[in-house]
C-alpha cells in the first residue's frame, strides 16, 4: 500500500501552505518526509534548495518544525528548554523569545511534563519561531487546543509570516482560511488540488437553479459539479471552476434556461467537506 | 565543540543521581578493597553480602547510566523533539562518550591509580596495562549496552532485551551441558564471533547515531547474535580441537608414555558412597606416567572418553575442557571424567573396551631462580609480592594487572622446621617435590575492576598415589626454586584402554585404593631439588 502517490506540487517562498485532508490521507506522511524522518520510497523533494533526505543536523538552523505530538524533554522546566536550544542556533533572537514567552503567557518554572496540551504546543512553536527560521513546518499545530489558543498561535503564526515560508498541516479549516495564502488537499496520499486561496475560493460555489418545470438530473454532468441533487423545480450542485456566464450557460443547455439561479461563495470547510466526499464516494 | 560541551552539560544535570550513584558505588568499591586484601570481615552481615555484591551493582549502575545518556536523546522513534533539531550526530554521539569517559572510565581509572599507590606497586609502568583494560571494559560493557540502548527506546525495552539476551546465553550453557566441546573449544571461534560483535555493535551505533534506521539495526542486532548462535551450534569442534591438538610427530612426541595402571581401582565395599554430580558420575583413570622429561610440564586442556560395549553400541563423552597439570617427576596421574550415569549404571560392571583422548599444551620449565624464604614475605620477579600465610599453608600474594604466569615454584618440602599434617604422616607422600604451577600462554591483563590481583601460592605435594594433594607449609629457610615455563607445543594421545570395568574407577568416600602400598617416612622429603638440576633420592617408584 501506498501512503502517498503522485504528488508534485511547489510550495512558493514567502507563501503560508496549509495542507489539508482527510484523516489517513498522508498529511504526516508527507511532512515527515520532508523533515526527513521517513524517507521515500521512490521520488525526490527538495526543501529550501535542498534534497530533503539531506535534511540534518546544521539544516535545522532554517527550519522550524512543530508536530502535534512532538515529545519534548519531560524533565526540562520550559526555561531551560528555550536556553538549551539557544546555542545551537546562531540567528535566535531573545527579545523575540521574550515577546513569545510573554505571549503566550508561558511559566517559564515549570517542567514541560506538568505543563497542559495547549502550554506545550506554545512551548514547542516558541522554541521553533525564537530563531526567526525561513521555513516553518506544522504538523497539525491546533489539534486538540481550545479556541482562545489556536487563536493565539494563528496570531503569531501570522506575525512570522512576514519572513518566513510557512507550511502547515491541519484539520481546522476556519483557522486556515484566516492566513493561508496556498491551499494543497490531500486524499488517500493522492494531491487532489494545489492552488492559491482566493483563486480555490474563487473556483467553488454553492449553485441553486430553479425551473418552470420539474427536472431529472442526467447522467452526463459536467466533471466540476459534484454533489447534484434536484427536488421537484430545484437543482442543487457544487461547481469547482465557477464562472458565472460558463456555469449559467452549461446549466440552460442541460436543463433549459432556469427561473432563477444563485451562486453562494462556499466557506472553506464546505469546499473541503464537498471534496471529501466527492473523495469518498470516487473511492 | 561546544554543541557537544552543551550536550554533555545538559546530560550531567538531567543524570546526576545517576552518576552520583555509580561514583558513590565506584568509592565504596575501591575504599573497601584494601580490607579485603587482609580478608578482614565485617562485624555486619548485611554490609559483608553489600560489599560481595558492589562489583555487581557497580555494573548495573553503569549499564542504567550508559543507556540512560544514550536514550537520553533517543535514536528510536519519529516524535523525539531533537531530531529536527541542529543536532550534528558525530557531536551527539562524542557527548555521550565524554559523559562515559568522564563518570565511568576517569573514575574507575583514578581509583585504580590509586589502589595501585596504596599496595605499593609502580604506577607509571602499569599505566598501559590499566589502559588495555579499560579497552576491555569498552569492548564488553561500553559496546554492548550503547548498541542495546542506540535500539530500544526506553529502559524498559533495554532491560527486555537484556533478559533476552541472559536467555539465549542461558540457552548456550544448556547446549555446553549437551556438547561439552563446545566449551572446551569455542576460543578457536572466538576470534570470529568477536568480529561479528565488533562489526554489528559499531555499524548499528553509526547507523542509528547518522540515518536512525531502527528496523535496519535491530535485524542486524539479531541477526549477528543468531549467526554467532549458529557458529557456536555447528561449528567442527571436533576437528578444531584436533587441528589445535594434532597428533605426535617426530618434531612434536608425545611427552610421556602413558598407559593404564591396571593394578589400581577404588575400593567399592558397603557402606562408601560413590561421587555423583547430577545426572553424572565422575571417574578417575590411574595413567601410568613414564619418560617424562625433565622440566617438561603437561598441561592437560582437554579429555574424551570413548566407550564400545559389547553390543556393539558406542558412547563418547565428547571433549570435556579441563586444566590439569602433570610436572616432570610425577609417574601416575588420575585425571577425571564425567560420564552419564544412566550409561554408567548400565555398564558399571561390564567389560567394555575403552579408549582415552587427551588434548595436551607442553611447557618446558626455564632456569630456576633459587630464592631463600626468610621472614614472611617473598618477592617474586614482576613485581608480586606475597606473605606467608602459616594458617593456611599458603603465600597470599599480591601483583599488579595479573598474576604472574606462566610461573612454576617448586621447593624441598616438607620442611624439618614445620610440622606436618597427620594426613600426611599416615599417607605418606610420593616422590614429588613439592609445587605450584600456573601454566598459561595469555600475557595481558586480565578484565577487573581492582587492578591489584589477589593469588595463592600453595605449594602442594602428591600422596603416594599421586591421586590427592596436600598443601604443605613454607617455614623460613625454605628454598624456592622459580621458574617461567615456556611453551612449546600441543599434542594430542589416544590411548587405548582395552577392556575396562568402569566401576573400578568411580571413587569412593572415604577413598580407598586397592591394592594399598606402604606409605613413604614423611619425615624427609625423598626428593631434592637444586638449582641447576632436580634428581630423585632413594625411594620406592610407584607401581
Amino acid at each position: 500500500m501506498r501512503a502517498l502517490d503522485g504528488l508534485d506540487f511547489v510550495v512558493p517562498e514567502g507563501a503560508v501552505q496549509a495542507l489539508v485532508g482527510p484523516n489517513g490521507a498522508g498529511k504526516t506522511t508527507l511532512i515527515k518526509i520532508l523533515m526527513n524522518i521517513f524517507r521515500a520510497s521512490s521520488g525526490t523533494v527538495s526543501v529550501l534548495g535542498a534534497d530533503s533526505t539531506r535534511i540534518s543536523g546544521r539544516a535545522f538552523i532554517s527550519i522550524g518544525y512543530v508536530s502535534e505530538n512532538q515529545q519534548l524533554p519531560p524533565w526540562m522546566r520550559v526555561g531551560a528548554f528555550l536556553s538549551y536550544l539557544r546555542p545551537f542556533y546562531p540567528t535566535w533572537d531573545l527579545q523575540l523569545e521574550g515577546q513569545l514567552v510573554q505571549k503566550f503567557d508561558l511559566p517559564l518554572d515549570r517542567k514541560l511534563k506538568h505543563l497542559s496540551r495547549g502550554m506545550r504546543m506554545k512551548a514547542a512553536l516558541a522554541s521553533a519561531l525564537a530563531f526567526r527560521p525561513k521555513l516553518i513546518v506544522l504538523d497539525e499545530p491546533f489539534s486538540g487546543l481550545d479556541p482562545m489558543v489556536r487563536d493565539e498561535l494563528g496570531n503569531a503564526l501570522l506575525e512570522r509570516a512576514k519572513e518566513s515560508t510557512i507550511f502547515l498541516s491541519s484539520h481546522d479549516l476556519a483557522e486556515i482560511e484566516g492566513f493561508a495564502t496556498h491551499l494543497a488537499y490531500l486524499d488517500s496520499g493522492r494531491l487532489r488540488l494545489s492552488e492559491e486561496m482566493p483563486a480555490l475560493i474563487a473556483r467553488f460555489r454553492e449553485v441553486e437553479a430553479t425551473f418552470d418545470a420539474p427536472i431529472a438530473v442526467p447522467s452526463n454532468l459536467p466533471a466540476n459539479w459534484t454533489q447534484v441533487s434536484s427536488a421537484d423545480h430545484t437543482l442543487r450542485f457544487i461547481e469547482s471552476s465557477f464562472s458565472q456566464e460558463s456555469t449559467t450557460a452549461a446549466v440552460a443547455q442541460l436543463f433549459g434556461p432556469p427561473r432563477g439561479i444563485t451562486f453562494t461563495p462556499m466557506t472553506l470547510r464546505a469546499i473541503f467537506l464537498a471534496l471529501a466526499k466527492t473523495g469518498r464516494r470516487s473511492s | 565543540m561546544s554543541q557537544v560541551l552543551h550536550i554533555f552539560r545538559k546530560d550531567v544535570r538531567h543524570h546526576w543521581p545517576e552518576i552520583l550513584l555509580s561514583l558513590a558505588l565506584l568509592v565504596t568499591f575501591a575504599a573497601e578493597q584494601p580490607r579485603s586484601w587482609t580478608h578482614e570481615t565485617l562485624d555486619s552481615r548485611f554490609l559483608s553480602a553489600l560489599i560481595n555484591y558492589l562489583p555487581a551493582l557497580l555494573i548495573l549502575s553503569w549499564v542504567f547510566l550508559i543507556i540512560r545518556l544514550v536514550q537520553g536523546e533517543s535514536l528510536v522513534g519519529d516524535r523525539l523533539f531533537w531530531i529536527t533539531r541542529p543536532y550534528e550526530w558525530h557531536k551527539l554521539l562524542a557527548a555521550k562518550l565524554l559523559s562515559v569517559v568522564l563518570f565511568i572510565h576517569l573514575p574507575l581509572f583514578v581509583s585504580q591509580l590509586i589502589l595501585l599507590k596504596i599496595a605499593s606497586f609502580p604506577i607509571l609502568s602499569s599505566i598501559p596495562g590499566l589502559l588495555y583494560i579499560h579497552f576491555l571494559f569498552v569492548l564488553t560493557l561500553l559496546l554492548p549496552c550503547f548498541t542495546i540502548a542506540s535500539v530500544t527506546s526506553g529502559i524498559g525495552q533495554a532491560v527486555l532485551v537484556i533478559l533476552a539476551i541472559l536467555l539465549c546465553l542461558l540457552g548456550l550453557l544448556l547446549l555446553i551441558s549437551i556438547r561439552p566441546d563446545m566449551d572446551f573449544a569455542t576460543d578457536a571461534t572466538d576470534a570470529l564471533q568477536e568480529s561479528i560483535f565488533l562489526l554489528a555493535a559499531l555499524t548499528t551505533i553509526f547507523v542509528q547515531y547518522i540515518y536512525r534506521r531502527t528496523l535496519f539495526s535491530r535485524l542486524l542486532v539479531a541477526g549477528a547474535l543468531a549467526v554467532i548462535g549458529l557458529i557456536i551450534v555447528l561449528a567442527p569442534y571436533s576437528t578444531l580441537i584436533n587441528r589445535e591438538f594434532p597428533l605426535p610427530t617426530q618434531n612434536h612426541p608425545l611427552p610421556a608414555q602413558l598407559t593404564l595402571n591396571r593394578s589400581l581401582s577404588f575400593e567399592h565395599a558397603i557402606g562408601k558412597t560413590s561421587n555423583s554430580y547430577g545426572d553424572e558420575v565422575e571417574l578417575e583413570i590411574p595413567f601410568q606416567l613414564s619418560d617424562l622429561t625433565e622440566k617438561t610440564i603437561v598441561q592437560i586442556r582437554g579429555i574424551k572418553l570413548d566407550v564400545e560395549m559389547p553390543a556393539g553400541e558406542h558412547w563418547t563423552s565428547h571433549w570435556h575442557g579441563v586444566y590439569h597439570t602433570v610436572t616432570y617427576a610425577r609417574t601416575l596421574d588420575w585425571p577425571s571424567i564425567s560420564v552419564k550415569k544412566a550409561l554408567f549404571n548400565r555398564i558399571k560392571n561390564v567389560p567394555v573396551r575403552a579408549h582415552v583422548s587427551l588434548a595436551m599444551n607442553l611447557f618446558r620449565a626455564g632456569a630456576a631462580t633459587e630464592i631463600r624464604f626468610t621472614g614472611d614475605r617473598l618477592n617474586l620477579a614482576g613485581g608480586a609480592r606475597c606473605l606467608n600465610d602459616l594458617s593456611q599453608n599458603s603465600l597470599h600474594c599480591f601483583s599488579a594487572l595479573k598474576e604472574p604466569e606462566p610461573l612454576l615454584v617448586m621447593a624441598n618440602l616438607p620442611n624439618s622446621s614445620c610440622s606436618v599434617s597427620q594426613e600426611a604422616l599416615v599417607e605418606g607422600l610420593a616422590q614429588t617435590p613439592a609445587s605450584y604451577s600456573v601454566l598459561s600462554t595469555d600475557t595481558s591483563p586480565d578484565l577487573a575492576f581492582s587492578p591489584i590481583k589477589e593469588f595463592g601460592i600453595d605449594l602442594t605435594r602428591y600422596f603416594v598415589f599421586e591421586d590427592r594433594q596436600i598443601r604443605l607449609p613454607v617455614c623460613p629457610g625454605t628454598s624456592l626454586f622459580v621458574s617461567k615455563p615456556q611453551f612449546l607445543y600441543s599434542v594430542r594421545d589416544e590411548i587405548d584402554l582395552g577392556d575396562i570395568t568402569l566401576l573400578n574407577y568411580l571413587p569412593t568416600y572415604p577413598r580407598k585404593i586397592v591394592p594399598p602400598r606402604q606409605p613413604l617416612s614423611p619425615g624427609t622429603p625423598s626428593y631434592s631439588l637444586s638449582l641447576n638440576s632436580s634428581r630423585r633420592s632413594s625411594g620406592r617408584g610407584a607401581s
